[in-house]
């Protein structure tokens, strides 16, 4: 899976470039399991360029997201596309996800209450 | 959304699609036929004999009809029977033979039957069956007629992604929006890939069962795989406040929130979702 890694101001942002299919998904969990081992809790996951994500895709999310959270971190979802914001939306996971749509401030935005 | 295009060569349907095909035929079996059948793709070949033919009533699941041209009267009395029937009459009928004459041919294009092959042309005729299902299985979707599509696939993921990319072509022949085109590819693709994962354990041996039935008002997929099934009444709702932060038991969520309805066996190896929509105006 093609995922571009960049890290700004202790956020690191990783850039989606495929979709997340069930063959896939694992590779989005490892990256998210590896960036738990090494104590980074500022994620931002940048949908822009994906029309795509599956079931067990989202539920990586919501598993890495419970423990970086009790960690005082957060995953931030940047930018959706209108067919990923739906997945949010009927999951809820709109109300439990943060869910920005530009790329600025991502410093302060870990510093204000998650929702 | 990830597609594959479907296969380049005519006749070449995505993954392992077979292709059927219906032989009518009376006095003999030309010895060409089954070799040029098989040429142009065809997997499964059913003869049927004049006498056979009487006694049918039910159209038949094929891509396409296969008549002898023998000059019988019985054969042509009996398919001409069966063609009154909007089903059977919708299929494509072809003719083969080793007329030569134009004159022929001709004849039997004004009989409505689709085209007539020669045995000795092997390139020709090759090709034409190949274009000609393909043409079908198109026109069988955008006629939005009652009508199936059914077909079995190896249990692998690129597979369900292929069909999937044939569900798309739903949006050029009904009322379905391409959001709710979207919602029908993403609630098979789950369905799909439950069926390839959870149902036969990705063991690729085991087939998925796909067929999808199009009515003028709404479209029906089936999915059924050869797994254990499930006990349907232990899914959790995912938005209950203890779930939401799970990792699993969201697929069959969202597949009911995109469908319209959705259904399973007892044994919970097959699945039956429904989607409705407006059916087209009448075209003059």
């Amino acid at each position: 899976m093609d995922i571009t890694r960049e890290e700004k101001d202790g956020v690191v942002i990783l850039r989606l470039n495929e979709d997340v299919l069930v063959e896939n998904f694992q590779e989005l969990k490892t990256v998210l399991e590896e960036l738990i081992t090494r104590e980074n809790d500022r994620i931002v996951i940048d949908m822009h360029r994906i029309q795509y994500f599956c079931s067990q895709g989202l539920g990586t999310i919501t598993s890495s997201l419970k423990i970086i959270r009790e960690r005082g971190g957060d995953i931030k979802i940047l930018n959706p596309a209108g067919r990923i914001l739906k997945l949010f939306e009927l999951t809820r996971l709109n109300k439990i996800l943060d869910i920005l749509q530009e790329e600025k401030d991502l410093k302060e935005r870990f510093q204000l209450p998650t929702p | 959304m990830t597609t594959t295009p479907a296969g380049d060569a005519p006749g070449q349907m995505p993954g392992n699609l077979t292709t059927r095909c219906l032989v009518f035929q009376h006095a003999a079996l030309p010895p060409a036929l089954l070799p040029l059948l098989r040429a142009g793709g065809v997997r499964e070949i059913e003869i049927i004999t004049a006498q056979q033919i009487a006694t049918i009533t039910q159209p038949q699941m094929a891509d396409f009809i296969a008549v002898v041209d023998e000059n019988d009267e019985q054969l042509s009395v009996q398919a001409e029977r069966l063609r009154q029937n909007t089903q059977w009459k919708l299929l494509p009928w072809l003719v083969f033979g080793a007329e030569t004459e134009y004159t022929r041919r001709v004849a039997v294009l004004r009989r409505g039957f689709w085209e007539y092959l020669q045995f000795d042309d092997e390139e020709r005729t090759r090709k034409k069956i190949g274009l000609t299902i393909d043409f079908y299985r198109n026109c069988r979707i955008s006629r939005h007629m009652e009508g199936w599509v059914s077909f079995q696939f190896k249990s692998e993921y690129s597979f369900v992604r292929e069909v999937n990319f044939f569900i798309s072509r739903l949006q050029y022949m009904t009322t379905l929006t391409q959001a709710e085109i979207e919602d029908i590819q993403y609630a098979f693709l789950e369905i799909g890939n439950n069926a390839v994962e959870h149902g036969n354990t990705g063991n690729p041996e085991k087939l998925v069962d796909i067929s999808y039935l199009i009515f003028e008002d709404k479209l029906i997929i089936r999915v059924a795989d050869e797994g254990q099934g499930f006990d349907v009444s232990k899914i959790r709702n995912p938005l209950d406040d203890d779930r939401i932060e799970h990792a699993r038991g969201r697929g069959i969520f969202l597949v009911k929130q995109m469908m319209d309805e959705v259904d399973f066996n007892d044994k919970g190896n097959v699945c039956l979702m429904t989607k409705r929509f407006a059916p087209l105006p009448a075209t003059a």
